[in-house]
C-alpha cells in the first residue's frame, strides 16, 4: 500500500477514529494528539491493513488500543472535561436549555461508564456498527457486548428515570 | 407509539437490530413526541450530536501528508547516515585491533616470549634487582679503589714535601756558599 492509496483509504476513517479517542479518552485535545499517534502506528502497520478482512474494524481496533495504552499512562479515570457541541433545534430557547442540559448530562454519563461499556455504546450507538464489527474491533464476544450495551442504557434509563 | 414504546423496551434490553435503531432515531428528532416519551429525547439528540462530530483539525491532511513523506525520506537518510557511521566505527576498531597487534609488547627472557605484562614485569624487576646486586657489589670494590688512590695522593703528597724540603736545603747550602 503506497502513500496515495493509504490516504485514499485510511483518511477517511478520521472521523470515526476521532470520535472513539474522544469517547475513550473524554478530552478534545487528547483524542486529536491520538488521531495523530494512530495515523502514524496506521501507516507503519499498512501491510496488514491491506490483510484486513474489514478495514475498518482494523483501524478502530488499533484506535481503541491505542488509547486505552494513553488511559493506563495518564491514569485517567475521571472524565470531567467535555467539549461544547454544537446543538441546534426548532424548540423554543428554555427548551433549548432544559433538552441540552439532559443533552450534556448523557454524555457525561456515558463518559463515566466504565470503558468496556463506554467502548460498546459508542460503537453502537454513535457510530451505528453491527455487533459483529464490534466484535472484532473489541475482542468481545457478541454476547458480552449486548450485556455491555445492555448496562450501558440501562443506566442512561435511570438517569431519565431519576428526573 | 405502543410500537415505539416496545422498539425502546427492546432497545433498552440491546434486543433491537441497527434498523429498528435507525427508526428510533428518526421518531425522536424529526418528530413530536408524547411527553410521556419526551425525555428520551435527549438521548437520542446526544447520540446523533456525537455522531456528527467531526475532527476539527482543516490541516491534518496536509500535515499527515508531510510527516509521512518526510518520514519515508528520513528513512533512506537515516538508513545511508547509519550505515556510514557503522562502516567507520568498523573500519576504527580493525584498525585500532590492527595497530594493537602490531603493537603488541612481549620479552624476551632466555628465547621466550612472554606476552603476560604482569609475568613480564616481575621478570624485568627480578632482573634489574640483579643487576643493581651487581651493580652495588662493583661499586664497593670501586670504593675500594678509591680509599687506595686516597691514600696513594697522600703518599705522593709527603714525597713532593720531601723533594721540597731537598730543593730549600740545596738552595740554603748555595746561599751561604755565596756568603763565604
Amino acid at each position: 500500500m503506497d502513500l496515495r492509496e493509504f490516504e485514499i483509504k485510511i483518511l477517511p476513517l478520521k472521523n470515526n477514529i476521532y470520535r472513539l479517542a474522544k469517547a475513550l479518552l473524554g478530552n478534545a485535545t487528547y483524542a486529536e494528539d491520538a488521531v495523530q499517534d494512530v495515523y502514524l502506528k496506521l501507516w507503519a502497520q499498512r501491510e496488514q491493513i491491506e490483510k484486513a478482512e474489514n478495514v475498518r474494524a482494523f483501524c478502530l481496533q488499533l484506535a481503541r488500543n491505542h488509547c486505552l495504552d494513553q488511559l493506563r499512562i495518564l491514569k485517567r479515570n475521571d472524565f470531567q472535561e467535555i467539549t461544547d457541541d454544537n446543538f441546534s433545534s426548532e424548540r423554543s430557547p428554555y427548551e433549548q436549555v432544559e433538552q441540552q442540559d439532559l443533552v450534556e448530562r448523557v454524555k457525561q454519563l456515558i463518559a463515566v461508564l466504565p470503558e468496556q461499556q463506554r467502548t460498546v455504546i459508542h460503537l453502537r450507538d454513535v457510530e451505528d456498527l453491527e455487533f459483529d464489527e464490534i466484535a472484532q474491533i473489541t475482542g468481545l464476544t457478541e454476547n458480552a457486548i449486548k450485556v455491555n450495551l445492555s448496562r450501558a442504557r440501562q443506566r442512561i434509563r435511570e438517569l431519565f428515570n431519576g428526573e | 407509539m405502543n410500537n415505539v414504546e416496545t422498539l425502546l423496551q427492546k432497545y433498552f434490553d440491546a434486543e433491537t437490530s441497527l434498523q429498528e435503531e435507525a427508526l428510533l432515531k428518526n421518531y425522536f428528532l424529526t418528530n413530536e413526541v408524547p411527553s410521556s416519551l419526551e425525555k428520551y429525547r435527549s438521548l437520542f439528540v446526544s447520540l446523533h450530536d456525537q455522531h456528527n462530530e467531526s475532527f476539527s483539525d482543516q490541516h491534518f491532511e496536509r500535515k499527515l501528508h508531510a510527516k509521512l513523506t518526510h518520514k519515508r525520506h528520513s528513512l533512506v537518510h537515516h538508513l545511508v547516515l547509519w550505515s556510514t557511521a557503522a562502516a567507520a566505527s568498523l573500519f576504527l576498531s580493525l584498525g585500532t585491533i590492527y595497530y594493537l597487534e602490531r603493537q603488541n609488547n612481549y620479552m624476551i627472557v632466555n628465547g621466550q616470549r612472554i606476552n603476560d605484562p604482569e609475568k613480564a614485569l616481575m621478570m624485568a624487576a627480578a632482573k634489574l634487582h640483579l643487576v643493581t646486586g651487581n651493580f652495588n657489589t662493583g661499586l664497593a670494590q670501586v670504593e675500594k679503589f678509591g680509599r687506595v688512590g686516597k691514600h696513594l695522593s697522600l703518599v705522593s703528597l709527603f714525597q713532593k714535601h720531601d723533594t721540597l724540603s731537598n730543593d730549600s736545603a740545596t738552595i740554603n747550602e748555595t746561599i751561604t756558599k755565596n756568603e763565604n
